[in-house]
C-alpha cells in the first residue's frame, strides 16, 4: 500500500517537474520571440503566460514565475529591470489567491482578470515612460506602438491559455471524479 | 372571497427561501473573505512581500548604477538563444518578403543597373580627380587626411528592443571587446547610432532616430552646418530633424549630410542621411529640415563600432 502511494507521489512529482520545465521553455520562447523580428510592435507573450499560470498555480510559484517573466520582459523592452517584474509579481500572486479562493478557474475569468491587469500595466508604462516626460508626439507612441502591441498580446492570450490549460490537465492537477466501487450491502431499486 | 391565515403562507415561504439563499451566499463570501484575510497574514504573503521588496531594490540599484548585474546576467545567458532565434526570424521574413515583393525587386534591379552604369562613368572622373589631389598634396607636403578610425570586429545584431519607437537593438559585442558608452556605431553606408548600454558580453545600440541624441552635421555640397535630433513623431516615419540651419541656406532635396565631428563623439565625414525638405523654423531666425537616415536600422544584421578615432572625447573647439 505504502509502495503504491510512493510510486504515485513520484509519478506526480515527475509530471509536475515536466510541467514546470515546459513552462520555463515557454518563457524562454516568449523572450526570444519578443526580441526577434524587425522591431515592429510585438505581442508580449510572457504577460498572458504569467497570468494563465497564476490561474492554476498557488501564490508563491505564481509570484516567482511572474518575477522571472517580468525581468525577461524588462530586458526585452529595454525598461528599468524590476519595473514589469514588480507588477507581474504582485499581479500573479494576487490573482492566484483570487482564483484559489473566489473565482472559478475558467477562460472567461482568466480574460476578465487579464484585461484589467494588462490595461493597468499599459497605462503605467505609458505614463511613466512617455506621458510624464511630455516629449513631442508622445501620444503617437500610445496609438502606434503601445495599443497595437496590447492588441497583439490580447490575441496571444487565447492560445497561451489553451496551452497552459492543456499542460495543467495533462500533468493531472485536475481532480478526477470516479465512481465508488460496488457495495453488495447497498440495496438497489 | 375568503381571506385566511393560510393564504399568505406560500408567499412567506418563497420570501423566506430567497432571504435564506442570500444569507448563504453572504456566508460563503464572508468565509472566502476570511480565507483571503488569512492569506494576507500568512507566510506566503510574507514571501511575496519579500520578493516585491527585492524587486524594488533591483529597480533602485538599476536606476542609480550604469551597469546592471541582472540585465547583464540575463543577456549573457540568453545571447546565443537570441542570436539563433533572430536568424530564424530573419530567414522567415526574407523568404516571405522575396515571395511577395519579387516583381518590385525586379523593377528596382533594372533601375539600379542603369544607375550603376552612370556611376561607372563618374568613377573614371573621380579617379582622375583623386590622383590629381594626391599629386597636389605631395607638392605642398601635406599629410594625408583621415581620422585614423579604429573599428571593432563585425558585431552581429542579436535582438531588438520590443516596442521601441527608435528601433534600438542589441549587438553581440560588449565590454570584453573594448566597447564603451557612446561609441558611434556605423556600417559601410553610414552612421547608425550610439552604444547606450554596455554589458560584459553584449551592448545596446540606440539609433539616430532617438530624441536623446544630438549630432553635429554638415552638407557635403553646400558646407552648411546644423544639428540633427529625433522625436517620437519623426521616428515613426524613420526621419530626423536638422535644426539651426542658416536662414539663407542652399540645401535641397537629396543633398548628402555627413558628421561634422565637432563634438568629439563621432569622427568627421560619416554619412548620416539625405535631405528631404527644409522649412523656416518656428522662431523665424533659422531653417529646419527633415533628414532621411542613410541606414534603416530595422534591416541591419551586422554593424561596426568605432572604438577609437583622432579627437575622440575632445571637442574640436577645445583643441
Amino acid at each position: 500500500m505504502r509502495r503504491s502511494d510512493g510510486s504515485k507521489n513520484s509519478a506526480s512529482g515527475i509530471k509536475a517537474a515536466v510541467k514546470w520545465l515546459f513552462f520555463i521553455l515557454l518563457m524562454i520562447f516568449g523572450f526570444t520571440f519578443s526580441t526577434a523580428g524587425s522591431g515592429k510592435p510585438a505581442g508580449l507573450i510572457l504577460f498572458p503566460l504569467s497570468i494563465a499560470i497564476s490561474v492554476y498555480e498557488s501564490e508563491i510559484p505564481s509570484a516567482i514565475f511572474g518575477t522571472c517573466a517580468g525581468l525577461l520582459l524588462d530586458v526585452s523592452l529595454g525598461k528599468l529591470p524590476g519595473f514589469t517584474a514588480l507588477w507581474l509579481c504582485l499581479c500573479c500572486s494576487g490573482l492566484s489567491a483570487l482564483f484559489s479562493q473566489l473565482l472559478r478557474k475558467n477562460f472567461v475569468n482568466y480574460f476578465l482578470t487579464f484585461i484589467p491587469a494588462g490595461g493597468i500595466y499599459l497605462w503605467i508604462d505609458y505614463y511613466f515612460y512617455y506621458k510624464i516626460w511630455a516629449y513631442e508626439g508622445y501620444g503617437l507612441v500610445l496609438r502606434k506602438i503601445l495599443i497595437p502591441s496590447a492588441v497583439k498580446t490580447l490575441i496571444w492570450a487565447l492560445p497561451i491559455y489553451i496551452i497552459v490549460y492543456l499542460a495543467e490537465r495533462l500533468s493531472g492537477i485536475f481532480k478526477k471524479l470516479s465512481l465508488e466501487e460496488q457495495d453488495k450491502n447497498i440495496e438497489r431499486v | 372571497m375568503r381571506l385566511g391565515f393560510s393564504d399568505g403562507v406560500p408567499e412567506f415561504a418563497a420570501g423566506f427561501k430567497k432571504s435564506a439563499r442570500v444569507i448563504v451566499w453572504l456566508q460563503i463570501i464572508s468565509q472566502r473573505g476570511d480565507s483571503l484575510k488569512e492569506f494576507f497574514s500568512s507566510k506566503k504573503f510574507l514571501v511575496i512581500a519579500c520578493i516585491a521588496a527585492f524587486l524594488i531594490g533591483v529597480m533602485i540599484y538599476a536606476a542609480v548604477s550604469s551597469s546592471n548585474v541582472i540585465s547583464s546576467a540575463i543577456g549573457r545567458a540568453f545571447s546565443p538563444l537570441q542570436r539563433f532565434s533572430n536568424k530564424i526570424s530573419d530567414a522567415v521574413a526574407e523568404t516571405i518578403d522575396m515571395l511577395i515583393n519579387a516583381k518590385d525587386y525586379y523593377t528596382e534591379n533594372q533601375e539600379l543597373k542603369e544607375e550603376l552604369a552612370e556611376l561607372y562613368a563618374q568613377i573614371s572622373d573621380y579617379t582622375l580627380v583623386s590622383q590629381e589631389n594626391e599629386h597636389l598634396r605631395e607638392m605642398i607636403d601635406l599629410a594625408p587626411s583621415g581620422n585614423n578610425i579604429e573599428l571593432s570586429e563585425p558585431c552581429n545584431v542579436i535582438g531588438r528592443t520590443a516596442n521601441d519607437v527608435y528601433g534600438s537593438f542589441f549587438i553581440d559585442k560588449g565590454e570584453k571587446d573594448g566597447i564603451e558608452y557612446y561609441d558611434p556605431v556605423v556600417t559601410s553606408n553610414g552612421m547608425v547610432g550610439y552604444v547606450t548600454e554596455v554589458q560584459y558580453t553584449y551592448s545596446k545600440v540606440t539609433t539616430l532616430l532617438s530624441n536623446e541624441l544630438s549630432l553635429g552635421v554638415y552638407c557635403v555640397r553646400t558646407g552648411e552646418t546644423g544639428v540633427i535630433e529625433g522625436s517620437y513623431e519623426l521616428a515613426l516615419d524613420s526621419k530626423v530633424k536638422m535644426v539651426y540651419i542658416p536662414l539663407e541656406c542652399e540645401l535641397k532635396k537629396g543633398d548628402i549630410v555627413i558628421t561634422s565631428g565637432y563634438s568629439g563623439t563621432v569622427p568627421k565625414g560619416i554619412v548620416v542621411g539625405l535631405v528631404d525638405e527644409t522649412f523656416i523654423a518656428q522662431n523665424g531666425l533659422s531653417r529646419s529640415g527633415y533628414i532621411t537616415p542613410a541606414i534603416d536600422a530595422s534591416e541591419l544584421k551586422t554593424v561596426f563600432v568605432i572604438t577609437d578615432f583622432d579627437g575622440k572625447g575632445s571637442a574640436y573647439e577645445e583643441e
